[in-house]
C-alpha cells in the first residue's frame, strides 16, 4: 500500500483524473498479456516528459517500486507490477512530433501506438519496419523496451536497428538524451542508446525516440505454399535462406492453426494441410519475379503440395489478416494460452518444429505453432483452460522442454517477447555466472535501489539489495 | 573451421609479441599527424621479428618507430608495454594479471590511434592489441553468419567471405580492426543504407575487468535474452572491456555494386543533386560528395540485383541530366582503395556527426562560399558526416567552430556513462582516461 501522502503527491503531479487507485483500476492494471497477475498500488498517466520525470523522482525519493507500461501487451510478464508500487502508463505521451523526409527519421513520444505511426508514415511514403503482431495496441516505448520484432525481421531487422536516439528518464528522475538526440557536445562520445533497447524497463523510462524510417516498398509478391508435413515447411525456409535469398517475411502456420483460422475467417484454406508457409518479397519490382520464381522452385523441390500467389492487394491483405489473426483464432480451441518465442539458427528450424510436436505429445497438451520462420523465431502456443491447474502445470513443463531444446540447438530463450517474469528461472541456462554478474552490475549501477520494474530479467540472487 | 588469410601463425607480424615500444609521452597537437602514424610504421621493422621456432622474449625494448617526416618538434619518449595475445584465453590472462598488478589496460587494434590515448603515458599501462586475434572461427552460410575474432579488418573478413558468396556490409574503414570499429563507433561507407557495424553484429564476446570472458547475443537473428551489452561497447573507446570476438550477420553478396561518379560544377550543385536523390526514395547504399578546389563530384553507390541496379542507375542518369558520369564497377573495391589513399596528408581533419541537412548546408559553403582554407572535403551526405583537409594556416579550431565540427566536451550522457564505467569496472582498469 502506498501512503496516502504519496497518492496525493502523484495526483498533484499528473492531475487527479490521471491518477487511479480504486479497486477496479488496480484490478484492470494487474495483468498484461501474460498469465501473471500482480496488483500495483497506484496507476498514473503522465501527459508530459516533465510530469513523468516528477513521478519517477517521487518514486525515487519515497523508495517505491515503479513499472513503466505502454499498452500492456507483454507476453512475458514485463508489464505487471511484480512488487507492487506505481504503475506508470505512457499512453498519453502519444504524439508524433516531427517527420523529416530528408533525414529519414521521425521523432515520437513513447506512448505512440505502433500501428498509428505506421498509418501516419504510410501517408508520406515511409514505414517503420518493426511490426509486431500486437501493433494495433503496442506502444513504441514498449517496442523499444522489449526490442520488438515482427514478420519483417528477416529482411528489415528489428527495433534496435531503427532507433537513432532516445530521451530517457533515469531511476532518480533525471533526464538524459542519447545518440542522435543527445546534445551536440555528446554525440561524439559514448552512445548509451543500446543500453535501453531490450532492457525491459530496467534502466530508465523512454519518453521520446528518434526513429529511423525507410521508404515503403513499391511492389510486393506474396505466395502461400501448402505442405503435408510441418518439418517440410521448415526445410523450405532453411533452403531458401541457404540459397542466398532474403524474403521480407516467411511465416509458418501449422495444421491446428489452419483449421482454427478457416473456422474463424473462411478463407478457403485446405483443412488437411499440415503446414502453410506465407512468403513475401518486396522491393522496386523488376527483381521480384526472379526471386519469387526461385522461392517457388525451392518450395516445390522440398515437397509443397500446392503454391498459390496473391494476385491482388486484397488477396495479399487476406493472407496477412490470417497470419495476424492467429492468436484470436486459437481462442476457438482453448480459452487461454502461453506463447513462447524461442529462436534457433535457421538451419535448426525443421528439427525444432518437429521437436515441439513431440513435446506436445509428451505432455499431452495442444501446441499450436506459428513461426517467424525466416529468422528462426518459433512461436509455439501452448493452450490451456484457466482453472485446470493440472493442465497448466503440463503446459509449463512443455514450455521448459522447449526452452531446453532451443538452447541445445544453439538458440535463445526469447527472440522478441522478453524474459520478464516468465523465463527468469532459465536465465542461468543461457548465461553463466560471470555474464549474469555483469548484467547485475549494470542494473545496480543505474538503478541502485532496484526499483525500476523489479523482479524481471535477472534472478533475485544476482541482485541482493 | 576455416582460417583468415593471415592466421596468427602464418602471417607476418608487425611487431613481436610482448614488445615494449616507445612513443611520444604526450603528442602536441602540431605533432599529431606524425605521431599518429608511428605505430603504422612498425611493420617495416617488425617483419624481421622472431619466427615461430624462436619465440620472442616476453618483453623486448625497441625504439619508437615514428615516421621521420614533416614539421614536428622532438617530443619526450616513454616506453609502452604492448601485448599481443595469440588467443582469447591469453588475452584474458593478460587482463587478469594487469588487474592484479594494479596496472591499466588500453585495448587497441592496429595501434593506429595509440597516440590519441592519454592513458598510455602512464607507466602502469598495458596496451593490449588484438592484432593477432585474427581467426575466422566459422562461416555458416545456412545461418547467414560468421564467427570471427576482433583483430580482423573488414577487408580481411570480406576476403574470407568471397568464396561463400556472402557479404558483410561494412566498408571503407581501412586498417581498423573490428574491435576498433566497435570501440570508436566508426561508420562504414554504406551507413546511409545499412546503418553501422552494430546492425551487422548478432553477438560479441569480451573480456571484463576481472579477466572473465562474457558473451552477449548469439547465433540467431532475433535475441532479447538478457541485457544487450554488445551495444554498450559501441563507441565505448574500449573503456568497458576488451572485445575479442564477434558473430557477424551476413547477407548474400550483391550481384552488382557500381559507384556512379557524377561530375558537378561546384559543391552546391552536388548537394542539390544529393538532396534530390534522397527525396526520390531510391535508396542508394551511399552518397558522398568529393570536393577539392580543382573540382567536385557526387559519388552514388548502388548495389543489388542487376535489374534493380539498372533501374536505379537510369534514375540517377535522368536526375544528373547532362553531367558526366563515370562508372566504377566494383564499388566495394573502390571504397577500400580510397580509404587507403585518403587523406594523403593531414594538416587538419575533422569529422562532423550531424545531419544530412547540416552537411548539405556546409557543402554549399565550400568552393567560393563562406568556408575557406579547405584543401579537400569528403562529405558523407547519407551519414551526415564530413571530413575536411585544411590548409595549415587555418586554425582547425576556428574552422571547426565555423562549420560546427567536433565537440569540445561531453555532458549529460557522459556523466551517465561514467557511472556505468564505475559500476562495471570499479578499479578503472580499462582505458582510465576520462572522457568528460
Amino acid at each position: 500500500m502506498l501512503p496516502v501522502e504519496v497518492i496525493s503527491q502523484l495526483s498533484m503531479i499528473v492531475g487527479q483524473e490521471h491518477c487511479r487507485h480504486g479497486i477496479l483500476d488496480i484490478e484492470l492494471y494487474s495483468y498484461d498479456s501474460s498469465p501473471f497477475f500482480f496488483k500495483p498500488d497506484a496507476i498514473v498517466f503522465p501527459g508530459t516528459t516533465e510530469e513523468l520525470a516528477k513521478v519517477v523522482r517521487l518514486a525515487h525519493d519515497k523508495n517505491v517500486p515503479l513499472v513503466a507500461r505502454g499498452a500492456g501487451t507483454s507476453l512475458s510478464g514485463g508489464a505487471v507490477a511484480a512488487k507492487g508500487g506505481i504503475m506508470l502508463v505512457t499512453t498519453r505521451l502519444n504524439r508524433v512530433l516531427e517527420l523529416n523526409p530528408l533525414e529519414e527519421t521521425v521523432l515520437v513520444e513513447s506512448g505512440v501506438v505502433n500501428l498509428n505511426l505506421q498509418n501516419y508514415l504510410a501517408e508520406h511514403g515511409f514505414m517503420f519496419p518493426p511490426d509486431p503482431a500486437s501493433q494495433k495496441s503496442a506502444t513504441l516505448g514498449g517496442n523499444i523496451a522489449e526490442n520488438a520484432g515482427g514478420p519483417k525481421g528477416v529482411k528489415y531487422g528489428i527495433t534496435k536497428h531503427y532507433v537513432h536516439g532516445l530521451e530517457v528518464v533515469l531511476a532518480d528522475g533525471s533526464l538524459t538524451r542519447t545518440g542522435a538526440l543527445a546534445d551536440v557536445a555528446d554525440q561524439a562520445g559514448p552512445d548509451l542508446t543500446g543500453l535501453f533497447l531490450a532492457s525491459e524497463g530496467a534502466f530508465g523510462l523512454v519518453t521520446k525516440a528518434l526513429l529511423k524510417i525507410t521508404p515503403l516498398p513499391q511492389n510486393y509478391r506474396t505466395v502461400l505454399a501448402i505442405f503435408d508435413d510441418l518439418g517440410k515447411s521448415g526445410k523450405a525456409v532453411s533452403e531458401i535462406i541457404a540459397a542466398g535469398i532474403i524474403p521480407t517475411a516467411m511465416e509458418i502456420m501449422d495444421h491446428e492453426l489452419i483449421v482454427a483460422l478457416e473456422d474463424y475467417l473462411h478463407l478457403g484454406f485446405p483443412l488437411d494441410a499440415q503446414a502453410m508457409l506465407l512468403i513475401e518479397v518486396d522491393g522496386l519490382g523488376p527483381e521480384l519475379d526472379g526471386q519469387m520464381e526461385r522461392i517457388v522452385s525451392i518450395c516445390r523441390e522440398v515437397g509443397a503440395t500446392s503454391i498459390g500467389a496473391a494476385n491482388t492487394a486484397e488477396e495479399r491483405d487476406k493472407l496477412w489478416l490470417a497470419r495476424r489473426s492467429g492468436n484470436g483464432a486459437m481462442g476457438r480451441i482453448k480459452p487461454a494460452l502461453i506463447v513462447q518465442d524461442v529462436t534457433v539458427p535457421v538451419n535448426r528450424l525443421p528439427e525444432m518444429l518437429s521437436l515441439v510436436q513431440e513435446v506436445a505429445k509428451k505432455h499431452n497438451v495442444i501446441i499450436v505453432q506459428m513461426a517467424h520462420a525466416g529468422d528462426g523465431n518459433l512461436h509455439p502456443h501452448i493452450l490451456y483452460t484457466p482453472g485446470d491447474d493440472e493442465e497448466y502445470a503440463r503446459a509449463l513443463e512443455a514450455s521448459h522442454d522447449i526452452f531446453t531444446a532451443a538452447l541445445a540447438a544453439g538458440g535463445s530463450l526469447t527472440g522478441e517477447h522478453g524474459i520478464g517474469l516468465e523465463k527468469i528461472s532459465f536465465m542461468d541456462k543461457q548465461f553463466n555466472r560471470d555474464e549474469l554478474n555483469f548484467m547485475a552490475a549494470m542494473k545496480r549501477t543505474l538503478d541502485p535501489q532496484g526499483r525500476l520494474n523489479p523482479g524481471k530479467v535477472l534472478p533475485q540472487e544476482y541482485l541482493p539489495l | 573451421m576455416s582460417r583468415s588469410p593471415r592466421s596468427p601463425k602464418g602471417k607476418s607480424k608487425e611487431q613481436p609479441k610482448g614488445t615494449e615500444t616507445s612513443a611520444p609521452e604526450k603528442a602536441p597537437e602540431s605533432a599529431k599527424a606524425v605521431s599518429d602514424k608511428a605505430p603504422r610504421k612498425a611493420p617495416a621493422k617488425a617483419k624481421a621479428a622472431p619466427d615461430a621456432a624462436k619465440p620472442a622474449p616476453p618483453v623486448k625494448e625497441v625504439q619508437a618507430a615514428a615516421e621521420p617526416a614533416a614539421p614536428v618538434a622532438p617530443v619526450p619518449e616513454k616506453k609502452i608495454n604492448i601485448q599481443y595475445p595469440q588467443t582469447i584465453e591469453e588475452a584474458g590472462t593478460i587482463v587478469a594479471k594487469a588487474a592484479g598488478d594494479l596496472m591499466s589496460v588500453v585495448p587497441a587494434g592496429h595501434l593506429t590511434r595509440l597516440h590519441d590515448s592519454p592513458a598510455v603515458s602512464r607507466a602502469v599501462a598495458v596496451v593490449l592489441s588484438t592484432r593477432d586475434l585474427t581467426r575466422v572461427v566459422s562461416v555458416e552460410p545456412d545461418n547467414l553468419l560468421a564467427i570471427v575474432e576482433a583483430g580482423l579488418t573488414p577487408d580481411e573478413v570480406d576476403e574470407a567471405l568471397k568464396p561463400t558468396g556472402l557479404y558483410w556490409p561494412v566498408t571503407g574503414l581501412g586498417q581498423r580492426t573490428l574491435g576498433a570499429i566497435m570501440a570508436e563507433g566508426a561508420l562504414g561507407v554504406e551507413t546511409m543504407a545499412r546503418g553501422s557495424m552494430l546492425d551487422w553484429v548478432l553477438g560479441s564476446s569480451f573480456i571484463t575487468a576481472e579477466g572473465k570472458l562474457v558473451e552477449s547475443g548469439g547465433r540467431t537473428l532475433k535475441n532479447v535474452t538478457g541485457y544487450d551489452y554488445t551495444r554498450l561497447a559501441w563507441r565505448s573507446f574500449g573503456r568497458l572491456g576488451l572485445c575479442v570476438r564477434f558473430i557477424l550477420k551476413l547477407i548474400p553478396r550483391p550481384a552488382m555494386n557500381p559507384v556512379l561518379e557524377v561530375a558537378v560544377d561546384k559543391p552546391a550543385d552536388g548537394a542539390a543533386l544529393a538532396r534530390e536523390i534522397i527525396l526520390s526514395k531510391m535508396g542508394p547504399e551511399a552518397l558522398r560528395l568529393d570536393y577539392s578546389p580543382n573540382g567536385a563530384a557526387l559519388l552514388v553507390w548502388l548495389a543489388g540485383f542487376p535489374e534493380v541496379v539498372a533501374a536505379k542507375k537510369a534514375k540517377v542518369e535522368e536526375m544528373a541530366g547532362s553531367r558526366t558520369i563515370t562508372v566504377h564497377d566494383d564499388g566495394r573495391a573502390f571504397w577500400s582503395e580510397r580509404s587507403k589513399k585518403w587523406p594523403a596528408s593531414t594538416p587538419a581533419i575533422s569529422g562532423f556527426m550531424g545531419s544530412r541537412q547540416a552537411v548539405l548546408d556546409m557543402a554549399g559553403k565550400l568552393g567560393g562560399g563562406t568556408i575557406a582554407g579547405v584543401l579537400k572535403a569528403d562529405i558523407d551526405v547519407g551519414g551526415g558526416r564530413a571530413y575536411l583537409e585544411l590548409e595549415e594556416s587555418v586554425s582547425s579550431e576556428g574552422t571547426a567552430k565555423t562549420v560546427g565540427l567536433t565537440p569540445d566536451r561531453f555532458t549529460a550522457t557522459g556523466l551517465v556513462y561514467e557511472r556505468l564505467k564505475k559500476g562495471i569496472d570499479p578499479g578503472d582498469l580499462f582505458f582510465p582516461a576520462k572522457l568528460l
